[in-house]
């Protein structure tokens, strides 16, 4: 091989090590540091406020208060849940149309309420479901828990 | 007759197209068009999106430079070579360094994916579609989430492919110029 063959392959090695070289001396030779990934995720959540059930075109819904605490919009597309009264299964409670939240903000969820035929008397319903929501293209499914006082929910069925 | 390496002179300009006009090589979508997070990957270039904040690898940035460098000289070797064909030593400067990265590069991304897989828990496919699902620990629960990913290969590593074997056609090239050329010292 020509001397200058060896000469231009060495200063070609020399150049395409000079990036990492000097990379390396930025962070003090310490590879370990340099292939650690640095990521700041967005925050997502959603708090869930007051539960109020009311009579809605024929229907009885329970409207819940949802706050978006996160930093991106949500959208709420899906919520199934059984009713149970003292933990028996008394009806069904779905979600009425998907809901878009944007950042910071409180929209109602409007959750159907079906009952079988059942005597309700006191304490409180519960809807134990899972809610799917929406987020920068993402499905996200989650346990959701409501829990509606007897009383309201009573006076909001028409007293059934 | 000037006698030039035609071979050798596509090989060393599309590999100076690659890096001067860096597009992807691989390329990977999350969720519905790239929202919930995109991946472009390329020898030159590493960019990694997820929820529309930059993951950052500090010695990525600097390997893809040191990339970047190699195809640049490999390139003007190439073509140099590819122009100077008197000299049988010069085959040396018809470089394999495109056809070597493209054989490589499927690989690595496919053990990066495995890692990825090993450590994180969320699998990507090399090529095509696959609808991933992962827990995320939540305030108490676990929240599932559904990914659809979508991953293909670029038009550009094709083109790095095609420079690769151009220039292992340009070596064998080079000897029939050699052969049926007379060297400028012996003239």
């Amino acid at each position: 091989m020509r001397w200058y063959v060896i000469v231009v392959k060495a200063v070609e090695t020399a150049l395409i090590l000079a990036p990492i070289v000097y990379g390396l001396c930025l962070y003090g030779w310490d590879v370990q540091s340099m292939m650690v990934p640095s990521y700041k995720s967005p925050g997502m959540g959603f708090s869930i406020g007051d539960a109020e059930p009311v009579l809605f075109e024929d229907l009885t819904v329970i409207n819940v208060s949802v706050t978006n605490t996160g930093e991106c919009p949500i959208t709420v597309t899906d919520f199934q849940a059984p009713v149970l009264y003292r933990g028996n299964k008394v009806g069904e409670a779905y979600l009425r149309y998907p809901v878009s939240i944007p950042l910071g903000e409180t929209t109602y969820l409007i959750i159907v309420v079906e009952l079988s035929n059942a005597t309700l008397s006191d304490v409180v319903v519960e809807l134990p479901g899972r809610v799917r929501v929406e987020l920068m293209g993402l499905v996200v499914e989650a346990p959701l828990n409501i829990t509606v006082s007897i009383g309201t929910f009573l006076r909001a069925c028409g007293g059934r | 007759m000037v006698r030039v390496n035609v071979f050798g002179l596509m090989s060393g300009f599309l590999m100076l197209y690659l890096v001067l006009l860096p597009e992807p090589w691989w390329v990977a979508l999350g969720g519905s068009d790239g929202e919930a997070f995109h991946a472009y990957v390329s020898p030159f270039a590493f960019e990694v999106v997820l929820l529309g904040n930059p993951v950052d690898i500090p010695i990525v940035y600097w390997l893809t430079l040191a990339s970047r460098l190699a195809f640049i000289l490999a390139a003007v070797e190439t073509i140099f070579a590819s122009i100077v064909v008197y000299e049988k030593t010069f085959k040396t400067f018809l470089s394999l360094r495109a056809l070597s990265v493209s054989i490589l590069f499927p690989i690595l991304i496919a053990i990066g994916l495995a890692v990825a897989e090993e450590t994180i828990g969320l699998s990507i496919p090399v090529y095509g579609e696959a609808l991933s699902t992962f827990n995320l620990p939540g305030q108490g629960y676990a929240m599932t989430v559904e990914m659809p990913i979508r991953t293909y290969i670029t038009a550009s590593y094709l083109l790095a492919l095609i420079a690769g074997v151009l220039s292992l056609i340009a070596r064998s090239f080079h000897e029939v110029l050699i052969k049926t050329e007379p060297s400028i010292g012996r003239v």
